[in-house]
């Protein structure tokens, strides 16, 4: 068998497809999964952005009612985080790759946004870790400073909290670069290979 | 607005849905990761209706969404965030062949054989196949993979190469 006749096979399964594909059901499930994940991305946009901006609220609040003037840092250093991730979110949105374009510009956008990942997990210490840390820290040692003549268990308390967010922080940090390691690390080389295969003509 | 774009996606999912399932059995073994993929493209297909103006041929438009798709997807992920699991379409039910002629067997055997060939290329170049097979001019292609024509020429015969190595017996020399 030539190509020509393996290409004419080829082109005679489209004569074979029995199938009639009810297309009410599927617009129905395609709209179905659209509202899925447009609605998966908006609360997870109100979690990393609005949750940051809600506690800096309440930091603000206890702030002035209680007149702890270590508060308005906190929650200016928690709004930081907040505006930070919404801005990034609003700017990645704009760089979303164009799915009509060709496939080269398609995967040179999805390696951009892939490397982008693995920037802000690699250095989540920078923008997220340290303006929260250093917010409760900031606080911590106001409260402490304040509570300085009291007997040992303000003290007490404040240290384990300290503890507490320090492991928990140390928690989050490696999360993230495990993250970059097991999963956005493969992810980039895998379009990296795409691309350079796309690229040269010779192949990988 | 959203009547025109419910008629436009019927009409492409009418009219080139055996394009789409060309592209998912070529880049998706398993039925659950073909429902998948399909899904996802028919997704993308979707989103993307308001943007097609019409400048573009259609089929270079869908080529482009599901080639896309394809390549960029990744197992399992769609499953994952999915809240239904039951298959919306049975791939191995839609490619056999009904009739039951000798002819027309052997032609499945073969098509069965191709596909697991094609699987077996990197996936530019199993793009570049699928295409081929379907009867895509070398302007399209290059078109729709953004690289020039001459590069599409080179990778096909390249292709088309492997691909003799893996199906010896049932294509002669190339």
């Amino acid at each position: 068998m030539a190509f020509d006749e393996l290409q004419k096979t080829w082109q005679s399964q489209q004569a074979s497809f029995k199938l009639t594909i009810d297309s009410d059901m599927l617009l129905r499930e395609v709209k179905r999964n659209k509202r899925f994940f447009e609605s998966a991305v908006f609360w997870r946009d109100v979690r990393e952005g609005g949750g940051s901006i809600l506690m800096s609220v309440v930091f603000l609040y206890f702030g002035l009612r209680m007149d702890i003037w270590s508060l308005y840092v906190t929650a200016l250093l928690t709004l930081s985080v907040g505006i930070f991730v919404i801005v990034d979110r609003i700017i990645q949105k704009r760089k979303r790759p164009e799915l009509t374009g060709a496939l080269m510009g398609y995967i040179e956008n999805s390696l951009a946004q892939v490397v982008h990942q693995i920037w802000l997990l690699k250095n989540v210490l920078w923008w997220y870790l340290l303006p929260l840390g250093g917010a409760i820290a900031f606080f911590i040692c106001h409260v402490a400073w304040l509570i300085r003549d009291l007997p040992g268990r303000g003290l007490i308390f404040l240290s384990v909290y300290c503890v507490f967010c320090v492991l928990l922080f140390w928690g989050v940090y490696h999360l993230n670069q495990r993250a970059v390691r097991k999963e956005l690390n493969p992810r980039k080389e895998e379009l990296e290979q795409l691309l350079n295969s796309l690229k040269n003509a010779n192949g990988i | 607005m959203a009547n025109k774009q419910e008629e436009i996606f019927k009409q492409w999912l009418d009219e080139h849905k055996k394009l789409m399932f060309k592209v998912v059995k070529t880049y998706a073994c398993s039925p659950a990761d073909q429902d998948d993929l399909f899904q996802q493209i028919l997704l993308q297909l979707w989103s993307s209706i308001p943007n097609f103006q019409g400048n573009a041929k259609e089929t270079t438009w869908i080529y482009r969404v599901a080639l896309n798709t394809a390549l960029v997807w990744k197992r399992g992920k769609v499953r994952k965030q999915r809240r239904h699991h039951k298959l919306i379409i049975d791939f191995n039910g839609a490619s056999d062949i009904q009739q039951s002629s000798c002819n027309s067997m052997r032609n499945d055997q073969i098509l069965g054989k191709l596909y697991g060939a094609i699987r077996q290329l990197s996936k530019i170049d199993s793009s570049v196949v699928l295409m081929y097979l379907d009867g895509v001019s070398y302007d399209e292609m290059a078109d729709i993979l953004g690289i020039s024509k001459s590069n599409v020429g080179v990778r096909l015969n390249r292709a088309k190469k492997k691909l003799a190595q893996l199906l010896k017996g049932i294509i002669d020399g190339f």
